[in-house]
């Protein structure tokens, strides 16, 4: 809906304009805290990274190419990458911690639902659907939750090898079908 | 073009599903090797369709001033909604050196009208005087209300209560009086988000004080208060306090 207005007013705030800056935010906080916090599920973490996606593209940092496609879906992907990062070195830091875990399935969004709702997101549920289900669901987990290839083994009581190809083949294949579509 | 092997990599990075020290590694690789960033970018547009699929969570409302207040020396986009305090307080503290040397020579005739007006109120003996209320509805960015003051006269008790209002964390919320002279504003102590809280209204506060007008505003400050006793932080609430009682 707002989608036609995001790339000029990403390109406006990287001018400085404050008044962009307040627009886009209201646009899409919503989304970038949505991303963060499924991924870091404590708000204090996510509302450090989606500060971080928001000062990185106040800074003209984050360089937007219009060839990347959605914008909404290039500051997601700042968003997503920052929250990894937070996740990965907190893991470091207190191996093991589970917290939270059990919130996850209700919620794991289902992008065959909302597929109707984008062409570039169709593209790629047509593609998705043709991989085995445990493919998607791994696919899924890590893309929405952030796991690692040993989250998802233990979460499936499978190996950490057999989860990799898995993944890997998944990840091939989606690649195949996008360029083939 | 990355071969296949670096070209699964930049995918399963992007996927995110690398622990800690694979990931640093592909950050490495992604800053010296322009094939391995370009196959990141890449993959980050193909998977970015997925990323609109998340449930929008709306983040707490103290997020937009913590972004606002990092992004530099701008005016605040709630300044118009409080103009006046705003621009008071950014120029009461660039001219804090000024009113402290200024202040030396006012001080001695400030105490003496200060001792009169207190005097005036003690008065033994004085006919008792009817309770005033003063009220205040601070107010911070697109017209939301953070907090509700009210003071009676003459028990000079404010009753601070929160309306909707959050800390964001190692920060703390510090309520100052701002006069209609010249005076800088005059810290009333920090507030808290919890509950209702009451504190002592200091005497600076009278009766012609607040004929002339009072505004209150809160503003946000390092954890423990502004630390030179002048507000140093954004104003996040503001409101003028005005007599509710005939």
């Amino acid at each position: 809906m707002a989608e036609p207005d995001l790339k000029a007013l990403i390109e406006a705030v990287a001018r400085g304009e404050s008044d962009a800056f307040r627009l886009l935010y209201n646009a899409t906080s919503s989304k970038l805290f949505g991303v963060a916090i499924r991924i870091l599920k404590r708000s204090d973490l996510a509302e450090d990274v989606v500060q971080d996606t928001y000062l990185k593209i106040w800074d003209g940092a984050a360089g937007y190419r219009p060839g990347f496609g959605s914008p909404l879906g290039w500051m997601v992907t700042i968003t997503r990458n920052r929250a990894i990062d937070v996740l990965r070195k907190r893991s470091e830091s207190q191996f093991g911690d589970d917290n939270g875990d059990d919130i996850e399935d209700a919620n794991l969004p289902d992008p065959f639902r909302l597929a109707a709702q984008n062409s570039d997101l169709r593209a790629f549920v047509g593609c998705l659907k043709q991989l085995g289900q445990q493919q998607q669901d791994s696919l899924l987990l890590a893309y929405y939750y952030g796991y690692t290839h040993e989250e998802i083994a233990s979460r499936f009581g499978a190996p950490v090898g057999t989860v990799k190809s898995w993944i890997r083949r998944g990840l091939a294949q989606i690649r195949e079908c996008l360029s083939d579509g | 073009m990355a071969s296949k092997h670096s070209d699964t990599l930049a995918a399963e990075y992007v996927l995110g599903t690398l622990n800690a020290s694979e990931r640093a590694e592909a950050e490495a690789l992604r800053a010296s090797d322009p094939a391995f960033s370009r196959a990141v970018t890449e993959w980050e547009a193909r998977l970015a369709p997925l990323g609109e699929t998340v449930a929008d969570v709306t983040p707490p409302a103290t997020l937009w001033s913590r972004i606002e207040a990092r992004v530099g020396q701008q005016p605040p986009a709630d300044a118009q909604l409080i103009p006046d305090i705003a621009a008071q307080i950014d120029a009461l503290k660039r001219s804090l050196v000024a009113w402290r040397m200024a202040a030396m020579g006012a001080g001695a005739a400030a105490f003496v009208a200060l001792a009169l007006l207190f005097a005036n109120i003690q008065i033994p003996g004085a006919p008792p005087v009817a309770a005033e209320r003063y009220v205040a509805m601070l107010q911070g960015a697109e017209g939301k209300t953070g907090f509700l003051i009210t003071m009676e006269m003459p028990s000079r008790q404010f009753a601070i209560r929160p309306v909707s209002a959050e800390i964001p964390p190692t920060k703390s919320f510090e309520l100052w009086a701002v006069m209609k002279d010249d005076k800088p504003p005059m810290t009333l102590g920090l507030v808290g988000t919890e509950a209702y809280a009451m504190m002592d209204a200091p005497p600076e506060i009278d009766r012609e004080q607040l004929d002339k007008g009072i505004q209150l505003a809160i503003s946000l400050e390092p954890e423990g208060g502004a630390p030179a006793g002048q507000p140093m932080g954004r104003v996040v609430f503001a409101g003028n306090l005005i007599r509710q009682t005939p």
